[in-house]
């Protein structure tokens, strides 16, 4: 981005910024911020999936949003029993990680049998099975239990609202006029943890470095003799269980689970927010995530419809001044 | 007269020079070789003459007006086509379609036309095919017409390159590497073909190619480039004993000792 | 009128076949004198009728993702505008149009298309130049963007109340904000539809297997070679979105006045990514094969609803995609058409 359009653009933030200050004071604005990161962190963690398996295999995994979904069902369940036998308070811990475990092994299941068959077809078919995945989520875990047979009556979840357990106690803490609750910056907190580890895993492992490898260029990567397919197979269980990690977060912040097709909108705009950072690009994601958060709360504090019209305008505008996203490079093509 | 002439023409991706002042001039009828060895900056030279790419300063001058920066499709609308090192074919479209496809500069009917089928439309396609079929013929192409590209044989896929770029009607003809992948035989009947091309159609060609033979009967001039520079221009006779020339293939005397 | 006159003549067969058809149809659907039902139940002629919209849906979205090659996800956005800009014309003028109620239908399709077609111009133009995901991205975009505006329209309106523009506000209520449009005209009968759709599958047709759908297709295959060998690759991938636009607009037209009710919920992503399986179910670059799957398809989903398996519907949906994407990838047809489905010069 040249110079003078850069300040074009911060202008333009800034000049919105003191418009919504005049508007809704300092506090508000403030207030808002606190809310746009608390969602931007769920975001950015949905977004890494996204971006992490674009980065390897080139495919918007449509299925990523029922994936996020799922974790949210199964930490549900978990917590449920935990608080059952008044386990409460850090109890979301071991159900987070629970559902982080059984969501990757389907994440990773899904890889081997739906998309690995068509590696090498054309990349819009596994697109679209990536889009009947998706609907096969949706779809089966929202069949209601008594019109299903035997051994899948156990796994649906029914097409009903599902309360999440109260894990937590939610304590507000008032700080300078602005509240913040405390589930919402447990929510914050363990997003960055998450973003921290995978950043480890990702910068300082050996699997990690294989990963950067495959994406770089996967054949060259087979040639020096890292196994591709399992390397593929554990970046989906990453970025599967970071979802299935966000899916719990947004359960335990919003205390009910509406039905098996709630993933699909936070899918969305997660995949949105990568785009916007640049997909294939880690950082990029977290960024995109958080920016995304933050906008539409604010949108969505001046009217409520605002919110999704404000996400995709957003990245509208970015795409067309810069086509491949804030952090992406635009690559020169080779003839 | 100066066909194309291209002045202290730059081109740099990032921090890398691709071509670094290159004065190149192709008169009328000319034939001109352009060699050099791997990542001398050949095909940069040709893409960015189609325009694929914009240079960083300097002019390409095509019958004296300035056309650096212009779009490829207008610049092939001037006259200039070109074929690809790697076969850029439309491999899943008939050896038909692909000729076809290079005289929609030419086609006068109208959108509207084409959805009602109007006379002017049917005529129009009449002329286009049997002008292409003329085309695969001169070619020896025309006995697989009907077949989708990629099931050509390499050869021939090179082959259809060519006649795809020649239903442009061009001026200038650029070709790369038109002999990469063809055995003697093959090359050969190449090299008498781009000869009958030249002649019929009034063509001035610049060529690249790594078959020293090849460029050496073919070319009248040939320019040898090395790291983006222009080392040495002259007959094939010159370019061949020019010491300079040596040096950039085999590398100096030093090094190998 | 000449024009015209040379247009029947060059296509008598269609007009034949399409006259024997109708009456055909007319047959079918007249009460029989034993039961007094007619061959082709309502249910049936309904299902026929948003089957036939869908390959409509699915031909004119192939146009764009199949032989033009650019991912676009928006074309429940542009069957919005149709319908929407469609259903408002006829609800304005239709009541006061006494006999010429068919042609305001008619004209409210093509207005519905155009202004479809308009907004793709303006939208594939700044979109046009990014590559395949980012595209499909933008395109989701814009078409939920659209929606949004549908849903928010009231607040528009009571906007523009306050400052002064009564009459525009007017109309703009009558889009319903996030209620939609009630209580349209039925128009789209089966004969209707059936024409429409045959015009605009024939024209589209006629438009690939000329020199335009062939520079599409080279622009699927290679861009830039496309663009070396003459091809303004912006333009005809402009041209071939407007278009594409265009027909969804009319198909939107169409389904507004087969269901009478819209609301900006007809029209979420779901309904984009609809076609787009249809599109690649049946072959992308394959009209036949859009054809066959957005019949079938549709078919398979409105039958199994008479059954009692209700719930279990989308789920054999998604199987059969993904059983249909792993055994075929290439989609049913791959790019391969039916023999009467090329014009006869091309066969």
């Amino acid at each position: 981005m040249k110079k003078n359009e850069k300040m074009v653009w911060l202008a333009i933030g800034v000049s919105f910024t003191i418009l919504y200050i005049l508007k809704y004071g300092f506090q508000g604005f403030l207030q808002q911020l606190v809310n746009g990161l608390q969602l931007g962190s769920l975001y950015a963690l949905i977004a890494l999936g996204y971006t992490m398996v674009y980065g390897i295999i080139k495919l918007i995994n449509f299925a990523h949003g029922d994936l996020f979904m799922f974790g949210a069902y199964i930490s549900a369940f978990v917590g449920a029993y935990l608080a059952g036998r008044g386990l409460i308070g850090l109890a979301f811990i071991p159900a987070m990680l629970l559902s982080m475990i059984v969501t990757a092994v389907l994440g990773m299941s899904i890889e081997k049998v739906a998309y690995k068959p068509l590696r090498n077809k054309p990349r819009l078919s596994v697109l679209i099975t990536a889009l009947g995945v998706s609907l096969f989520l949706e779809n089966f875990f929202a069949l209601p239990a008594e019109k299903v047979f035997f051994p899948f009556n156990k796994i649906v979840f029914g097409p009903n609202m599902l309360s999440f357990p109260k894990l937590i106690d939610d304590r507000i803490f008032n700080f300078a006029g602005i509240s913040i609750s405390m589930v919402k910056s447990i929510d914050f907190f363990v997003a960055i943890l998450l973003m921290i580890i995978l950043e480890l895993i990702v910068k300082k492992t050996r699997i990690g470095k294989a990963m950067r490898a495959v994406s770089f260029n996967r054949e060259a990567a087979y040639l020096m003799g890292i196994d591709v397919n399992f390397i593929i197979m554990v970046t989906f269980g990453i970025g599967t269980s970071l979802a299935s990690a966000a899916g719990t977060l947004y359960a335990l912040t919003f205390c009910c689970l509406d039905n098996p097709f709630m993933g699909i909108w936070p899918g969305m705009k997660a995949f949105i927010a990568a785009v916007l950072g640049g997909i294939g690009n880690i950082p990029g994601a977290m960024l995109g995530g958080f920016l995304m958060g933050i906008i539409e709360t604010y949108a969505s504090s001046i009217n409520p419809q605002l919110g999704d019209v404000s996400a995709f305008s957003l990245l509208i505008i970015v795409l067309i001044f810069k086509p491949a996203g804030l952090m992406g490079k635009f690559e020169i093509e080779k003839v | 007269m100066q066909l194309l002439d291209l002045r202290k023409l730059t081109m740099k991706f990032g921090g890398l020079v691709a071509i670094n002042e290159l004065d190149l001039s192709l008169e009328n009828g000319d034939l001109l070789g352009l060699i050099g060895p791997n990542g001398a900056g050949k095909t940069t030279v040709f893409n960015v003459i189609t325009g694929v790419y914009s240079p960083t300063s300097g002019f390409i001058l095509l019958e004296n007006t300035d056309i650096s920066g212009t779009k490829p499709y207008k610049i092939t609308s001037k006259g200039i086509a070109r074929t690809f090192q790697n076969i850029r074919l439309f491999k899943k479209l008939t050896v038909l379609d692909n000729i076809k496809l290079s005289f929609h500069t030419h086609i006068q009917y109208g959108i509207i036309s084409s959805v009602m089928r109007g006379r002017k439309f049917k005529d129009e396609e009449k002329d286009i095919e049997n002008k292409s079929l003329e085309l695969l013929e001169i070619f020896e192409l025309k006995d697989y017409y009907k077949h989708e590209a990629s099931a050509l044989p390499y050869g021939l896929q090179r082959r259809l390159e060519i006649a795809r770029a020649m239903a442009t009607s061009p001026k200038i003809l650029l070709l790369d590497e038109p002999a990469a992948g063809m055995n003697p035989v093959e090359t050969q009947k190449l090299q008498s073909l781009i000869h009958f091309i030249k002649e019929k159609y009034n063509l001035s060609i610049l060529l690249i190619e790594h078959h020293i033979k090849f460029v050496m009967d073919l070319c009248n001039r040939i320019i040898v480039l090395d790291f983006g520079v222009k080392i040495a221009e002259g007959t094939p006779f010159e370019v061949k004993n020019n010491p300079q020339v040596i040096e950039a293939y085999l590398g100096t005397k030093d090094a190998r000792s | 009128m000449n024009y015209f006159i040379t247009l029947i003549k060059r296509n008598w067969l269609f007009f034949i076949i399409m006259t024997a058809v109708l009456i055909f149809m007319n047959i079918l659907q007249t009460p029989q004198k034993s039961t007094g039902e007619p061959i082709l139940s309502e249910f049936i002629s309904h299902i026929i009728t948003i089957a036939l919209i869908n390959v409509l849906m699915a031909v004119s979205l192939n146009l764009v993702n199949g032989f033009t090659g650019q991912l676009s996800l928006g074309h429940g956005g542009f069957m919005c505008i149709g319908a929407y800009s469609a259903s408002m014309i006829t609800k304005i003028i239709l009541p006061a149009s006494g006999n010429a109620g068919w042609l305001v239908f008619i004209l409210a399709l093509i207005i519905g298309g155009i202004t479809s077609g308009l907004i793709g111009y303006l939208i594939g133009l700044p979109t046009l130049r990014l590559k395949g995901d980012y595209l499909a991205i933008v395109t989701l975009g814009f078409s939920e963007v659209i929606r949004s505006i549908m849903v928010i329209s009231d607040d528009i309106a009571n906007v523009l109340n306050s400052i002064g523009l009564v009459s525009i506000s007017n109309v703009i209520k009558e889009i319903g904000g996030p209620r939609g449009i009630t209580g349209i005209d039925e128009r789209s009968i089966l004969p209707v539809v059936l024409i429409i759709v045959a015009i605009g599958i024939i024209m589209m047709r006629n438009l690939i297997y000329s020199s335009f759908g062939r520079a599409f297709q080279s622009i699927s295959e290679d861009e830039i070679a496309s663009e070396t060998m003459g091809i303004n690759t912006t333009k005809y991938k402009t041209m071939a979105f407007s278009i594409s636009a265009f027909w969804a607009g009319v198909g939107g037209g169409l389904l507004a006045h087969k269901l009478l009710f819209i609301s900006p919920n007809n029209f979420t992503f779901l309904k984009s990514i609809e076609y787009l399986i249809y599109v690649y179910a049946g072959g992308i670059g394959s009209i036949s094969g859009s054809i066959l799957s957005a019949m079938g398809l549709t078919c398979v989903l409105e039958f199994t609803r008479t059954l009692n398996l209700d719930e279990w519907r989308f789920v054999f949906y998604a199987l059969l995609l993904i059983v249909l994407m792993l055994k075929k990838p290439a989609g049913l047809m791959g790019n391969k058409e039916f023999r009467f489905m090329i014009p006869r010069e091309y066969r």
